[in-house]
């Protein structure tokens, strides 16, 4: 008896050598095979949506830092540099459509729907959820690294089960693919042929370890060898990262199973308001990333386009300004939660046991009110 | 006018220094505008500004140390009753945790709206427990440093960056020399590289930086040093008297051992002992004195278990421990600290030996984990090591018993009724007497004493 072992095939695997990109630095529109027939309805007016999208995204971002120093948050992971790896994705998107993701998806939150009042109150440490799950369909955030994959992953088998037409989507960073948990998903994905995308920003960094300690070939090749393909995408160009979303969406939903995006892009702050980057990075490789911003790309092609780009900047800063308003109000404003509550969402139905815990509870908080 | 405390910058952090000011009294700022460097344990952080206004008093200086919580900044809102764009907001966290607690306490009957004070006071800060305190004894120089955060930890090394080599970055960086990065504002420098300046009297903002972000290194003091001795020779006589700022460590420890001063009723028993013995037996084996003098203590604490019991006095409780942790007193260049041996009855005289050198190495080396810093529920200090005969040590908060061992001293003494020269050793207890008689400690410490003159006796024990 012999065995053969298969290598994992690169041909799955799209932008290995070099990673898909659209949008040149200087913002020319480069040609690619694979992404170009699924941007053909992308005119000025939908890449001006995108760039509106992404300011606001990174106006969120900025506000909610501050917020944090001023002590308003009690942390907050920023994504500063991984706009577009949201926006693009978030975008391609159907409403019926999931989202799993991690605790930095701010821009799939924002562009979701999610109240930012009820958005506030994960970071400020008020709730564990800021959202309805159900009702902008994204999961609460999760800290627990890659967990999301297998929640994604079981979502979307469910859906195919009930032949519902629905895809979801889970985002994770380079770090979270050490993690079981994210190749138990793969593997699941690939046996079901899930209706599922694995979207991966690659920041380059978890914490303060470099990907390259955990992986010595590109991200993108890992789902390969579990016959999944995968596309190593510029995640700064949100129009390469919106194409390949569309790809890897439509797969999806049409049958064809699951797809893995590596988004290649930088985490130009912090790991979180606590965290100290200098430490583990040099300032040289910050500054490189930032020649590489996201959103000054979008600026150069709109310009190119011949776009008004003073009238463009200026709504899109008012937009992005009136949001931040909204936030900061929606932070100062925000209720604590009571004691009380920790009781609502242990069970979906009330059990006897814990409205009893309840109202031990209650009697016991009005006694210490008697007395003082 | 709106004052605005300090927040916690980190998680969990009560206190944060000022770097720099980036903005005067009087100065008129814009909203997030960043106002300060402002380093905590964890990082050096900007701070922008929580409102539009004038800056009315800066409330701290650079280089001082602010607690979270105090008033910070005022502001002058340019609005008498306060209610400007970002009235009602106040500092952070600890005014938040104020009001989590009067919204429990006032669920039934909601207080007025929109009344809030422009100052909420900040409760007491976090109560400073020897935890803190040994927080900063582990806090090792240059050493690589775990520290945890909410979202995961973070690695941090006191010198260079230090990373692994990458391998798919999609384009190799060019490292830009940062030596010649032009800071503004004063000089900065690690913590570390800050004491050695102090311990030097030298001043940092007349040191030249050579380090990576204008950042004063170790080598530019060092260097700095024998410059400013030269001209501190010159200099006019010294005051009579200086008083610098007690930080760290030394702080910490004054306020535990005020602490247990004044709540604990302490009383000490002595006892000169004919170590003679053991001492033999400690030159020649594997173990050391302090070892063996451990293996005595701990064989003495099976018979008097109240040794390591610890008083509650807030809810009248004597607490037992299955174990006896045997803490040992290691004297560091950062301050006292007390270094745990877990499980210590578990263990021969060698284990012993091995653990003890071990934790007054990283001790030494600020590597001890909160755990270890923190587990221990009874102490043997060995104060024979400066050459004294004993004192009365003060119990390590939470303890009941410590064991001071003295300087080993040849003496004449009565030895099977003759004269004749033996090494001996006072060995005292302080004890918390609430939990200890004079009966208990004297029978402690007499077992302690049988067994160090004779060490045969172990076995029977
Ligand atoms: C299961 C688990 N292990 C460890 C951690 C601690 N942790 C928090 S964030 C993080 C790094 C994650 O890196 P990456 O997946 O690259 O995501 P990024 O933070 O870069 O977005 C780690 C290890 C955790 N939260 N959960
Ligand atoms: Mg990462």
């Amino acid at each position: 008896m012999s065995i053969t072992v298969p290598a994992p095939d690169p041909a799955l695997a799209a932008g290995l050598d070099c990673p898909l990109t659209v949008l040149d630095l200087d913002g020319t529109r480069l040609p690619n095979e694979l992404l170009d027939p699924h941007l053909t309805d992308i005119d000025e007016h939908a890449l001006t949506n995108l760039y509106v999208d992404m300011v606001r995204v990174r106006r969120l971002d900025v506000e909610a830092f501050a917020l944090t120093r001023q002590g308003h948050l009690v942390l907050w992971p920023p994504l500063l540099g991984q706009e577009a790896a949201q926006v693009g994705p978030a975008r391609a998107l159907g409403e019926k459509d999931w989202v799993f993701g991690s605790y930095r998806e701010h821009g799939f939150a924002l562009l979701r729907g999610a109240d930012m009042g009820e958005f506030s109150r994960i970071w400020k440490a008020y709730a564990h959820s800021g959202w309805d799950p159900q009702e902008i369909r994204m999961a609460p955030s999760q800290i627990i690294i890659g967990a999301q994959s297998l929640h994604g992953v079981g979502y979307a088998m469910a859906a195919k089960m009930d032949g519902a037409d629905e895809v979801a989507l889970t985002a994770f960073g380079d770090g979270a693919t050490s993690e079981g948990d994210v190749n138990e998903a793969l593997v699941w994905a690939a046996s079901f042929q899930a209706p599922v995308v694995f979207l991966c920003q690659n920041n380059q960094y978890a914490i303060s370890e470099p990907v390259g300690l955990q992986s010595g070939v590109p991200l993108a090749l890992r789902p390969t060898g579990f016959g999944i393909p995968s596309m190593r995408v510029d995640g700064n160009d949100v129009l390469a990262m919106h194409a390949a979303a569309r790809i890897a969406i439509d797969r999806a939903r049409t049958g064809g199973g699951p797809t893995f995006i590596e988004a290649v892009t930088y985490r130009r702050g912090p790991h979180t308001t606590t965290d100290d980057p200098k430490r583990y990075r040099d300032e040289a490789e910050v500054e490189a990333w930032t020649a590489k911003d996201p959103i000054e790309r979008v600026e150069r092609a709109l310009a190119r386009c011949g776009a008004n780009m003073e009238a463009v900047r200026a709504e899109a800063k008012i937009r992005a300004d009136q949001l931040a308003k909204e936030f900061r109000a929606a932070c100062e404003h925000a209720e604590p939660p009571t004691a009380d509550e920790i009781f609502d969402n242990v069970y979906a139905q009330p059990s006897r046991r814990l409205e009893r815990q309840r109202l031990e509870h209650r009697a016991f908080v009005s006694s210490i009110e008697a007395k003082a | 006018m709106k004052t605005f405390l300090l927040p916690d910058l980190g998680e969990g952090l009560t206190d944060s220094e000022i770097v720099a000011w980036k903005v005067a009294e009087g100065d008129t700022v814009e909203l997030n505008q960043p106002l300060a460097d402002i380093e905590t344990a964890k990082a050096v952080v900007e701070l922008p500004s929580p409102y539009e206004g004038v800056i009315a008093k800066l409330h701290a200086g650079e280089g001082e140390t602010v607690d979270v919580g105090a008033p910070l900044i005022d502001f002058d809102l340019g609005d008498d009753d306060g209610a400007a764009p970002a009235a009602g907001m106040t500092a952070a966290g600890m005014t938040d945790a104020a009001a989590t607690t009067d919204a429990v306490a006032t669920t039934d009957a909601p207080g007025p709206v929109g009344e809030e004070p422009d100052v909420v006071s900040a409760p007491a800060s976090a109560p400073e427990t020897n935890v803190a305190a040994q927080a900063e004894a582990v806090a090792a120089d240059d050493k690589p440093e775990k520290i945890s955060v909410l979202v995961g930890s973070v690695t941090v090394h006191g010198g260079k960056p230090t990373r692994s080599k990458r391998t798919w970055d999609v384009e190799p960086f060019e490292r830009a020399a940062l030596e010649h990065t032009q800071r503004r504002g004063p000089n900065r420098a690690m913590p570390p590289v800050r004491k050695l300046a102090k311990d030097r009297g030298i001043d940092l903002q007349s040191v030249r930086p050579s380090g990576a972000d204008g950042l004063v290194t170790r080598a530019d003091v060092e260097g700095a040093g024998t410059a400013s001795a030269a001209s501190a020779a010159s200099a006019l006589a010294a005051p009579a008297s200086t008083r610098e700022k007690v930080t760290g460590l030394r702080k910490h420890t004054a306020a535990a051992m005020t602490k247990s001063a004044l709540t604990v009723p302490h009383a000490a028993t002595f006892h000169q002992v004919d170590v003679t013995e053991t001492l033999a037996l400690a030159k020649s084996g594997d173990a050391s004195f302090l070892a063996l003098a451990s293996r005595a203590i701990l064989l003495a604490a099976k018979r008097w278990p109240e040794v390591t019991a610890s008083f509650h006095a807030d809810t009248n409780e004597l607490e037992r421990f299955a174990h006896v942790n045997l803490g040992i007193a290691v004297s560091t260049d950062r301050g006292l600290v007390v270094a745990s041996v877990d499980q210590a009855e578990t263990m021969d005289a060698a284990q012993l030996t091995a653990q003890i050198k071990d934790r007054a190495v990283r001790a030494r080396e600020g590597k001890l984990s909160m755990e270890e810093l923190t587990s221990s529920n009874i102490t043997i200090s060995n104060v024979g090591v400066f050459g004294v005969d004993g004192g009365i040590p003060i119990l390590n908060p939470g303890e009941s018993a410590i064991i001071a061992l003295g300087a080993i001293r040849k003496l004449p003494w009565n030895h099977q009724g003759e004269i004749v020269l033996r090494d001996v050793c006072t060995v005292t207890v302080s004890f918390d007497h609430r939990v200890l008689d004079g009966r208990e400690a004297a029978g402690f410490l007499a077992d302690i004493a049988a067994v160090l003159e004779r060490p045969a006796l172990a076995l029977a024990r």
